[in-house]
């Protein structure tokens, strides 16, 4: 590739990113700034008042916002066609952490069925196997290993105490208060 | 005198000594591993941190940031792979060095220079620090007003690809630092009929989410697996390619000194950072050697520069954060982020409140030094060998799963775990955008200070904002914003290599 069009290339990926970063930001500083008129204002409050920070932090953020929409626009425009397929390019490779975010959901709800144990070995071993790994012992025996630690680490050693699950509860909170006892940091 | 308070506290605390240097050696073992930064390695163990006590907690993140320095200089010299970014200019001469069998050489290079360049950042911050803090005790609300927007102005502009995305990641950690209850009126803003919200979005899982699990996020996107390459390592020829010999250290030990200077320099500049300055160490030595055809191909006075420097930043960054209550780097974030989980009141009346506090973090500071330097010295080689056999792809999950145990020790909530994927994911597509997320973080920690001080500022005075050009500090820091914001628009962006670390 010529060096010229590798740095319409650059330009291109680096206009889209700033578009990105104003898209981003909008969509949260634009709900923020329809639930600044919520804010309860005291009457007798004086000067800079319970509203005019955030109003402050919304005026700047959205001003920002544009001016980096209106600096990325003109070369996304010219870059027309060649940009449907960077959106492509970025939309595959957004797969993977889409992927991870729904096993993280999923994982945070089994927590509440089931407790910490059972999903959290589950997890261990489809991310492992996710990232690659193979194997008895990558697939099997680390997860097994890394749960009883973290087990005995927070909920044994460091008493953290679990709610029951919804459809399997059992008392770790005892059974780690006994072991605590046991180990003399109780 | 201070320092001898702070050794009589950390040793009469048996928790405070063995989580100093159990952080000593996970900073070392952690900052060995590629992949694993510095920062996602202190944000995992913030959640512990509550169920020690304050100095412990201190220590052992203080610790962790200083090693993890250090040990990010194994694999950048045993596998040209550096364990942390700002090891990224010790490869250049380290990885050479270990091809001509002088792996030996390299690595305790490494380990004199990063322990000489902390030892003498840690007695400036020692020494330096509470004097001025003395001075920044005088400051009222109009001067952290202008302090605060100084530091945004700075590490918005220096912590990013671009200004106004380094700006943006600004306001987005100040707007959502707002989420909760008013500071005055005590009613709740921005939670959206959420019942959770209302004491505000909490530290360790926005930590956590940004920090550790967006990067886990960006792993799954790339599915690609960091594997150390095998060292092509040489055989030593002569006993003298195991160690630096004294003539060597001789003539290193300029280099080392200026080098130290310019690491302490940069670090107490909020926004910097060690990776930057580790390169201007070494542009910097580069430029004044005698014999510059050497380098690139294994010259130890490049290993010596960028590893004093780098490790000269680690005492220097929290002069800001102590004095001004500033942090200015990831790590001083993250431990500003401790204190206040702990209830140590951040800024320059933290010598008075929390001498012997502060005084013993100085003090476990000293005794990482000690311990890194024999570790280091007798044992980097053993690290690396252990560093191979682990596979990468595993080092991801377990973060993973580590993170959501982590979170949930911290109080047990399973609305924790829901904000830290909700940032993990916001972490993500900022990484992606490239805005800065330790600017994000730092203004979401100051955030709240700084509602409070301009609000302050306004009842003190009915002349509006003539109240901050009356004060000359505040005048003075509003000027030094404007500055600064000037130099980084004379020049061009920063290069990949020199992007501080995140």
């Amino acid at each position: 590739m010529s060096k010229a069009k590798a740095k319409g290339k650059d330009e291109v990926s680096h206009a889209a990113k700033q578009a990105g970063a104003a898209v981003l930001a909008l969509a949260l500083l634009v709900p923020f700034s329809l639930a600044i008129s919520d804010i309860y204002v005291d009457p007798s409050d004086p000067g800079f008042g319970s509203r005019d920070f955030p109003l402050l932090v919304a005026a700047v953020g959205i001003g920002l916002c544009l001016l980096l929409l209106a600096r990325a626009l003109p070369s996304l425009k010219e870059a027309g066609r060649g940009l449907a397929e960077t959106w492509r390019r970025t939309a595959r490779r957004l797969g993977g952490p889409l992927v991870v975010a729904l096993m993280a959901s999923l994982y945070i709800w089994a927590i509440t069925l089931f407790q910490y144990a059972l999903p959290t070995l589950a997890m261990t071993i489809l991310l492992i196997r996710y990232f690659g790994g193979r194997g008895t012992v990558r697939t099997v025996v680390v997860p097994v290993i890394a749960v009883a630690l973290y087990y005995l680490i927070f909920f044994v050693i460091l008493g953290v105490f679990e709610e029951p699950g919804s459809v399997l509860s059992y008392d770790t909170y005892s059974f780690a208060r006994a072991l605590r006892r046991m180990l003399g940091l109780q | 005198m201070g320092i001898v308070d702070g050794f009589a506290a950390l040793f009469s605390s048996w928790e405070a000594v063995a989580f100093a240097l159990l952080g000593t050696l996970i900073g070392l073992l952690g900052g060995a591993v590629p992949g694993l930064s510095s920062g996602a390695m202190i944000a995992l163990l913030i959640p512990l941190t509550y169920y020690l006590n304050p100095l412990a907690a201190l220590a052992l993140i203080y610790t962790v940031s200083k090693a993890s320095d250090f040990g990010g200089s194994i694999p950048a010299i045993l596998f040209n792979t550096p364990g942390t970014p700002q090891a990224s200019a010790t490869q250049i001469e380290g990885f050479p060095l270990t091809q001509q069998g002088k792996q030996g050489k390299a690595l305790r290079m490494a380990v004199i220079a990063s322990a000489q360049g902390d030892f003498c950042s840690e007695l400036l911050l020692i020494f330096g620090a509470a004097a001025l803090a003395v001075v920044a005790s005088k400051l009222g609300p109009p001067e952290f007003v202008a302090i605060y927007l100084c530091a945004f102005a700075v590490i918005g502009g220096l912590l990013g690809k671009s200004l106004l995305t380094g700006f943006l990641s600004v306001v987005l950690g100040l707007a959502l630092s707002l989420v909760g209850t008013d500071p005055i009126t005590a009613d709740d803003r921005f939670t959206f009929g959420i019942d959770e919200l209302l004491d505000g979005i909490e530290l360790v899982p926005v930590l956590l989410g940004t920090f550790v699990l967006a990067e886990v996020f960006e792993q799954a996107a790339r599915r690609e697996a960091l594997t150390p390459d095998q060292a092509i390592a040489g055989r030593p020829q002569r006993p003298s390619d195991n160690y630096v010999t004294l003539g060597e250290y001789r003539r290193v030990l300029p280099t080392m000194i200026r080098s130290t200077g310019i690491g302490a320099a940069i670090g107490m500049m909020p926004g910097l950072g060690s990776v930057v300055a580790c390169f201007v160490a070494y542009s910097e030595a580069k430029r004044r050697s005698k014999t510059p055809e050497t380098w690139g191909k294994g010259e130890i006075e490049g290993i010596a520069a960028a590893e004093a420097s780098n490790n000269a930043t680690s005492g220097a960054n929290l002069i800001p954060l102590l004095t001004l209550g500033i942090p200015g780097s990831t790590a001083a974030a993250l431990l500003s982020g401790v204190m206040l989980i702990h209830g140590i009141e951040i800024g320059p009346n933290v010598f008075k409140s929390s001498h012997d506090v502060i005084y013993g973090v100085f003090a476990a500071g000293l005794l990482c030094i000690a311990t890194y330097f024999v570790v280091g010295y007798w044992g980097s080689r053993y690290i690396g060998a252990l560093i191979a056999k682990f596979p990468t792809q595993m080092v991801y999950p377990i973060i993973f799963v580590t993170c959501y145990v982590a979170v949930f020790a911290t109080r047990q909530a399973i609305f924790d775990m829901v904000v830290m994927t909700a940032f993990g994911l916001l972490g993500f597509a900022m990484k992606r955008l490239e805005m800065s997320i330790p600017a994000f973080v730092i203004a979401f920690i100051l955030g709240p200070g700084l509602e409070r001080a301009m609000r302050q500022s306004f009842l003190l005075d009915d002349s509006g904002v003539g109240i901050f050009l009356e004060r000359p500090v505040a005048l003075g820091f509003f000027l030094l914003g404007v500055l600064a914001l000037a130099l980084r628009l004379r020049r061009r962006p920063n290069p990949p290599a020199d992007r501080p670390a995140e």
